[in-house]
């Protein structure tokens, strides 16, 4: 046992300091307000990029459905939870079907960055249990449900490929500059080296993580 | 009086026994409470106004339970178990006067019967260890013992302090004796060894951060590993009977037991003592959630090499104090 060698006698003014310290630690904490948040009743804040449940979304302006059946999030998915079937239409096309196995869902966003018309979207919400699991295996209409139901996240799939794209270049000098860059912009998944990267130091390498501060629409800190 | 005397114990006996049970029931929420609030939490709160009721909704749970009985388990000891050690828990409690005149029996040993019953409780925690069939309820058995022979001795050491210092094992008169001063504030001798009883307490009662016997990482539970429902209730109550009635002694022998202001009427002298005590038990809750648990070789250490030398040191200080002094009394 080391402290015997160390000396058990001398070791105890040591100690005495030690266990006043813990329980200091202790004591401070049992005069400070309980932090604890009575969840079902009180709901915090969520994060803007909070990943919660998956709903699709209605057209703003025209109340039309935003899915066009592309399954681009079938293909995407790595747990495959989705499935769609496309429906022809003449103007545009739709989703025949589109189901989605809520209980398997890892919640990945990987469905959302790649909607090309912000269909499908996540919710601020992890309101997920329930008795039966069946209620977890969501269909078209129960996804739009959802949508009306809890607060959309920020992030859509038109906002996440936002942020991959080089920010607007302010003056012409600059514009020939990032026009040397150009080919960079073909790649949405890798940030090449650019003259901007400047603007935004703290850009993400990677879409799924926090937007950077110089693209347009990027949540604020949340504040609590 | 017009009851025959035994009857009249017999009844008070049953209302002592009745009054710590419903007690150790509602300390549970109090620890509870307590410690949820060491870590910024708030603790049992729906059931019941702020969690009032959960010692009740938990007492219904464990009584409406399966028994389970592990099917290689020595039957007669195991089910025999969870009695013998909470009998000597709640016997503990026999002599403890809860103001003047009030308790069931102030014997004039009443601290050796004290000391002597709440060690007792070793054999049922050993038939349950035992009687279990489990290696972790077993060992953990073990540890128990090996723990109760180290810290048994710096315990007793360290209550007879004040019982040297008053010149009775009678409760009744240690408490007197320290109308004019606490023994728990006697200087050098009287600090020293209440700190020395309190952490010889925490052993005894296998609290944290003596509580090897229940290591939750090694031995998943201790020695209750296989008791479920009313039997696990059962030691469970004996444990924190244990517990109450140890700090109850603390009070009494170091912290002046039902004396305070207004002391004379026998209700607010219970008030102050049960005060006192559960000042002593917020202590040793207090210690619980600020410390992690000790190494075995640390345990024995603490107890034989720091322990029972100090507190026998104390105990020959106060013998030798008394006689320069030529008398008793604070």
């Amino acid at each position: 046992m080391a402290p015997e060698r160390a000396g058990f006698w001398t070791e105890i003014p040591q100690l005495t300091r030690a266990i006043a310290r813990a329980m200091g630690v202790t004591f401070r904490n049992l005069l400070r307000r309980p932090i604890t948040v009575r969840y079902p009743t009180v709901k915090r804040v969520y994060p803007d990029r909070f990943r919660g449940i998956l709903a699709l979304t209605y057209d703003g302006e025209t109340g039309e459905e935003n899915c066009i059946g592309c399954r681009l999030c079938e293909y995407i998915c790595p747990p495959q939870v989705i499935k769609v079937e496309m429906l022809k239409a003449e103007k545009r096309n739709y989703a025949k079907t589109f189901t989605l196995e809520l209980y398997s869902c890892e919640f990945c966003e990987l469905c959302v960055q790649v909607c090309p018309t912000d269909a499908i979207i996540m919710l601020k919400s992890f309101d997920l249990a329930t008795a039966d699991r069946r209620e977890l295996l969501l269909d078209k209409d129960r996804l739009h449900a959802l949508g009306l139901q809890f607060e959309p996240s920020w992030a859509t799939g038109n906002r996440l490929r936002d942020m991959q794209a080089p920010p607007k270049p302010p003056k012409p000098a600059a514009a020939a500059a990032a026009g040397a860059a150009a080919p960079a912009q073909s790649s949405p998944d890798r940030r090449a080296p650019e003259p901007a990267a400047e603007a935004a130091p703290t850009a993400p390498s990677s879409p799924d993580r926090r937007a950077p501060e110089a693209s347009e629409g990027a949540p604020t800190a949340n504040p609590e | 009086m017009t009851l025959p005397p035994l009857a009249y114990h017999a009844l008070v006996g049953f209302v002592v026994l009745n009054v710590v049970i419903g007690m150790v029931t509602y300390v549970t929420l109090l620890e509870r409470k307590f410690a949820a609030r060491m870590q910024s939490r708030i603790g049992p709160y729906y059931v019941g106004p702020h969690g009032l009721l959960q010692p009740i909704a938990d007492a219904i749970k464990l009584m409406i339970k399966e028994d389970v009985v592990p099917t290689a388990a020595d039957r007669w000891v195991y089910n025999l178990a969870p009695i013998v050690f909470l009998v000597p828990c709640v016997l503990i409690f026999a002599t403890l006067p809860f103001a003047p005149g009030l308790g069931v029996a102030d014997l004039n040993i009443g601290v050796l019967f004290f000391l002597a019953v709440s060690s007792l409780e070793i054999v049922g925690l050993f038939m349950g260890g035992w009687g279990s069939n489990n290696k972790y309820a077993l060992l953990s058995a073990m540890r128990a013992v090996n723990q109760i022979i180290s810290y048994d001795l710096p315990f007793v050491f360290a209550a007879l302090v004040p019982v040297v210092l008053a010149g009775s094992l009678q409760m009744s008169v240690i408490v007197e004796a320290q109308r004019g001063l606490w023994f728990g504030a006697y200087p050098v001798i009287g600090w020293l060894s209440f700190i020395a009883f309190l952490v010889a307490t925490l052993a005894a009662e296998n609290r944290v951060p003596f509580d090897i016997l229940e290591a939750e990482s090694e031995l998943v539970a201790g020695f209750r590993v296989e008791y479920s429902g009313m039997k696990f209730a059962l030691i469970q109550l004996g444990e924190y009977a244990h517990i109450i009635g140890t700090s109850f002694l603390g009070a009494l022998l170091f912290l002046g037991g039902w004396l305070g202001p207004g002391s004379d009427y026998v209700l607010i002298g219970a008030f102050w003592f049960l005060l006192k005590a559960m000042l002593v038990f917020l202590v040793i809750t207090w210690v619980r959630w600020s410390f992690v648990r000790i190494r075995v070789d640390q345990i024995l250490a603490i107890s034989w090499k720091l322990l029972l030398p100090a507190s026998l040191v104390l105990l020959l200080a106060a013998a030798f104090w008394v006689a320069v002094r030529g008398g008793h009394g604070a």
